[in-house]
């Protein structure tokens, strides 16, 4: 009762108000409820900017050279961990409804034929709605909770991966002697060629407080292979260590075996060939002469490639090939018999195992070092992948366009208290 | 009759305009903003393999953009983003795709100036295109950009998949051990397979050394490399074991086995064998016909040169550039295979040469497992086969799970080629088709000057009606039918406190009329109907009428007993003045009522009461 009291006072006292009064009190009210509105609508939903800072996000690509994909950000597979990290009571369909994703680009229209308007968005606008309180959380806590998550998946699935240096030993168990050596070359050989990926983009790049760079440690990861490794196999075959003779001998024999089937057969591509070659008629390479340019594009007459051309170099490849082959098999002949002559004492196999442990602590060691400088390396270059912001409400902005609405407000009304004595003379008149 | 007066008749129909051409606007809106308007996501596209200029991707098929659109990676996209077929089908998705050419003013004039220098077989071939796809926006806006993405994801892959990247190596050793095999043989299957893997890889690696896979941290050559130390340790070392300790499930019928692919070998060395001298027979024979023509040229050179030029033709490769027009179905050009027929002649001689001392090693090979497991028992004890079968298992286990990684590094390979021969140029955007906010308002205002439009003529027209069945021809009042209208309309419900009814009435019209003349009659009337209005000025609060019985009624929904008293004197004394001024004499009576007053809240009775007090 008292309050309708109050209101009806209040209707009256502003009745008796002159009319531009009225207006500038309504119009009071109309900004600042805009004013209001907006700067509170914002402080509680505070829209998040992704923005994506590694070098291949201008050409629209992940670090690893696949299409980037923005609305990976709220596909089903994300939106589903968000929900399950950040415990919320809410399906991943109706979370979808409320998030939305936005370039600055969506604002303007697309022209084809203007280069300049062809352009790649990095960041990206990222909304939750306040409606999204009524399921227990709030904008903020669930867009930080996307942003860890997303975050997670892109480096999971398009960052650098180096987990080629996590190097295991759990295979060397009951290994031959002269098989540890290739494995750990194998393994070696993974961790230097890792490197060179950076090494051609930051040769110089150095660790704070380091030593080492890029080049560096390729050269020790080599020396590692050339030296150390070396050494070992020269003292295996040396003192003609085996885990099990026999069929070490066994193997070895088998797999010259199969090594000669393929020299044989390289040596008979071969000889078909030369036999190919010599039953050649020359007579039919004589006209084969055509006008072209060379690579300094001056004009020469050029004799084109004719099948003993073809032949030759075939007939050559399949040399090579059986070469190698007959290496490979000296090879193997003279490690089987190294074994099979030496009768290594207990001592040699002690003296082994030592070597193999040092390797293998140098080989980790290697690892590591690696490991920390490409980390380092990477942390710089990429920066995260991502940076992150929310937007704090920008009250000069906000009331700029209070302001506006409010000018657009005080036109209507003024207009119609304008318009009010017009129509009352008319009425008069009439 | 009233005067035309357009403002009079917006006036009265303003609110009517105001908000028939509101809720026009609203209902436009909601209408055109849910079921007509449209979300447009767009982004361009560029082939960038080297072959693209050419019109042809690197496989050297025609580059064809509506592969985007194609069935199969429409269906992998909705699977994807799990889009039901209730939501949306295949059809509605791929009919509101569009992959457009971009052709810029600057192409054409290429164009132009090319054919107009005489490059006459020359054709533009666009490299960018326009990627866009529509829908309503029942889904909201990311749905376009959702599908677009996701379908440009699979073109991608795919495209990699299918035009760079065309080879896989398989794997059959993923089931061996349940294939009823011999032990032997499936160390062999494990040993070929590897074998081409190794291939295979190492020639991956060759192409794309740089390339690491992000999901599984491999590149091809640590694959390759790995693949080849299980080869190159544990297959062979496992062959080795089976060979020397002569392991079998049935010798009979692996000795059986091996027997029959000697024969096989034997066979096929046969047939070989007799291309290989029918071949050479025809190298003979092509060798003596060249030799002939050659024979005739050396004769006639020096003699004649138009003989000369004619024996010239044999020695060169014959229409090689008519040999170029030639088209294949998809109506492309394609080059012809330039190889000389003598080459082709002793290429096919050198392969089936080449197989024919492959078969005798392999025969080699076969005659040397023969031998070994010629002395062998017919089957190995069920303990060393235990051991044997478990080693193979664990090493089939083994290479599938390296296998896996290639899959997922090859997949992420195919990914990657398909990103690199595919750029984006632009970002999907997501736009409103249609400009909704400014149609409305266009809607709005077309409605407003509509309903002006309509308020004048209806007005107009509302002014004729109420002329000619509800004004009274002499003195311009409402008539009785107004009248009547007037208080039928205030019958039904109860009147203000303030309602006033005052009723007047000239006593001696008739007298009058019979004095001065019906003329003079009128005029008098006709004065005292304007004395009356500008008292009693008509208005929404205020009504006059003439009931056609001499009796002029006024209903003023706001006035007091004071009020009402003041105006009818006020009429009386104008009335009076007026009078005296044209040479009539009135002799007015007037009664009153008022709501509040009386008590009385039916217009009817109130009416009654102030006919009462008429005097």
């Amino acid at each position: 009762m008292k309050s309708k009291l109050q209101i009806s006072e209040l209707k009256n006292g502003l009745g008796k108000l002159p009319k531009k009064r009225k207006i500038a009190i309504a119009g009071l009210a109309f900004f600042l409820i805009c004013f209001a509105g907006r700067l509170l609508t914002e402080l509680w939903t505070p829209s998040m900017l992704m923005a994506f800072n590694y070098e291949e996000a201008a050409k629209g690509q992940n670090p690893n050279g696949t299409r980037f994909n923005e609305s990976d950000i709220l596909s089903d597979e994300i939106l589903e961990k968000v929900i399950k990290r950040g415990d919320l009571k809410i399906s991943v369909e109706k979370l979808s409804e409320l998030l939305t994703l936005s370039t600055p680009l969506d604002s303007q229209k697309l022209d084809v034929s203007k280069e300049s308007d062809l352009k790649i968005s990095t960041e990206y606008w990222i909304h939750c709605s306040p409606r999204v309180s009524l399921y227990r959380t709030n904008p903020k806590t669930v867009l930080n909770v996307l942003v860890d998550v997303y975050r997670e998946s892109f480096t999971q699935n398009y960052a650098e991966n180096d987990s080629i240096l996590d190097v295991s030993f759990d295979n060397l168990e009951g290994m031959e002697y002269l098989d540890i050596k290739d494995y750990l070359e194998m393994q070696a050989a993974r961790i230097r060629d890792y490197l060179p990926g950076n090494s051609n983009e930051g040769s110089s790049y150095r660790e704070e407080g380091s030593e080492e760079t890029f080049a560096s440690l390729y050269e020790k990861i080599q020396n590692y292979i050339d030296v150390e490794l070396e050494r070992y196999g020269a003292f295996v075959l040396e003192k003609g260590l085996s885990s099990n003779k026999d069929t070490y001998q066994s193997r070895m024999q088998y797999v010259n075996h199969i090594l000669e089937t393929s020299r044989k057969k390289d040596m008979a591509a071969h000889d078909v060939r030369i036999e190919a070659i010599d039953s050649y008629n020359a007579f039919m390479t004589r006209f084969v002469l055509i006008p072209t340019y060379d690579e300094e594009q001056e004009f020469y007459m050029s004799g084109t490639k004719v099948g003993v051309d073809y032949f030759a170099d075939e007939a050559t490849e399949f040399l090579e090939s059986a070469t190698e082959t007959v290496e490979k098999m000296k090879r193997n002949t003279y490690a089987s018999a190294q074994i099979g002559k030496n009768n290594p004492s207990g001592q040699n196999h002690e003296q082994a195992d030592q070597q193999i442990e040092s390797l293998k602590t140098e080989l980790l060691n290697l690892a590591n070092q690696s490991r920390e400088l490409c980390d380092t390396y990477i942390e710089e270059k990429r920066d995260g992948y991502m940076q992150v912001s929310f937007t704090s409400p920008s009250v000069e902005g906000i009331a700029i366009s209070s302001l506006l609405r409010t000018i657009l407000f005080v036109a209507a009304i003024g207009g119609l208290a304008l318009l009010n004595p017009f129509y009352r003379e008319r009425d008069k008149k009439i | 009759m009233k005067e035309l007066d357009v403002f009079r008749y917006l006036k009265k129909y303003r609110r009517m305009i105001v908000a028939v051409s509101v809720l026009a606007g609203i209902v436009f809106y909601m209408i055109a903003q849910f079921y007509i308007q449209q979300y447009t996501a767009v982004t361009v596209i560029e082939y960038t393999g080297a072959n693209a200029a050419e019109g042809e991707s690197p496989d050297n098929t025609p580059l064809d953009p509506s592969e985007i659109y194609g069935t199969n990676l429409i269906s992998q996209a909705m699977q994807k983003l799990g889009i039901e077929y209730t939501e949306s089908t295949i059809d509605d998705i791929r009919m509101n795709i569009q992959a457009e050419p971009i052709i810029t003013d600057e192409d054409l004039q290429i164009q132009q100036s090319k054919l107009e220098n005489g490059e006459k077989d020359y054709e533009f071939i666009p490299t960018r295109f326009t990627v866009s796809f529509n829908c309503g926006v029942g889904n909201g806006k990311e749905y376009p950009r959702k599908i677009l993405n996701q379908i440009l994801q699979e073109y991608v892959l795919y495209y990699g998949k299918v035009h760079v990247n065309t080879s896989q190596a398989a794997n059959p050793v993923s089931d061996i051990s349940t294939k009823g095999y011999d032990y032997l043989e499936m160390a062999e299957v494990m040993d070929d397979t590897l074998d081409e893997i190794t291939e295979h890889l190492e020639k991956k690696a060759e192409w794309n050394g740089d390339f690491r896979s992000s999901r599984t941290g491999r590149s091809f050559q640590d694959l390759k490399n790995e693949f080849e130390f299980i080869r190159d340790v544990e297959v062979r070392q496992l062959l080795s074991e089976i060979l020397e300790g002569k392991v079998t499930k049935n010798r009979d019928l692996l000795l059986d086995k091996y027997k029959n692919r000697n024969s096989e070998l034997g066979i096929s060395n046969d047939a070989v064998s007799f291309e290989v001298d029918k071949i050479r027979g025809i190298i003979s024979s092509y060798e003596n016909a060249m030799d002939e023509f050659s024979a005739t040229a050396d004769i006639n050179r020096g003699n004649n040169e138009d003989a000369d030029e004619g024996t010239l033709r044999n020695y060169v490769l014959p229409n090689v550039y008519d040999d170029w027009n030639r088209k294949n179905e998809d109506d492309n050009w394609e080059p012809v295979d330039r190889t000389a027929e003598y080459d082709q002649l002793m290429m096919k001689y050198i392969e089936d040469r080449t197989l024919y001392e492959e078969n005798i090693i392999d025969k080699d090979y076969n005659n040397y497992v023969l031998e070994v497991f010629a002395d062998a028992p017919s089957s190995a004890a069920q303990k060393v086969q235990k051991d044997i079968l478990g080693k193979i298992e664990r090493l089939a286990e083994k290479i599938n799970a390296l296998q896996s990684v290639y899959y997922e590094t090859n997949d992420e390979y195919n990914e990657y080629l398909g990103g690199k021969n595919i750029a984006v140029l632009s970002s999907v955007r997501v736009t409103e088709r249609f400009p909704i906010m400014i149609f409305t308002v266009l809607i709005i205002v077309i409605f407003g000057a509509l309903g002006c439009a309509g308020a004048a003529l209806f007005g107009r027209v509302e002014d004729f009606i109420e002329y000619y069945a509800f004004t009274n021809k002499v003195d311009g009042l409402p008539n009785r039918a107004k009248c009547d209208q007037f208080i039928n309309a205030r019958s039904h419900r109860p009147i203000p406190e303030n309602f006033a009814c005052i009723v007047f009435k000239i006593a001696n019209l008739q007298a009058e009329n019979a004095r001065i003349g019906r003329e003079a009659g009128d005029r008098m009337i006709k004065d005292f109907a304007e004395i009356l209005t500008s008292v009693f000025a008509p208005s929404e609060q205020m009504f006059v009428g003439n009931n056609g019985a001499g009796q002029y009624l006024i209903f003023a929904e706001s006035l007091n007993q004071e009020q009402v008293h003041a105006a009818t004197l006020q009429v009386g004394t104008v009335l009076e003045e007026k009078a005296h001024e044209r040479g009539y004499h009135i002799e007015l009576q007037s009664g009153s009522s008022n709501a509040g007053s009386e008590q009385c809240y039916f217009i009817r009775e109130l009416l009654s009461t102030a006919m009462r007090r008429v005097r």
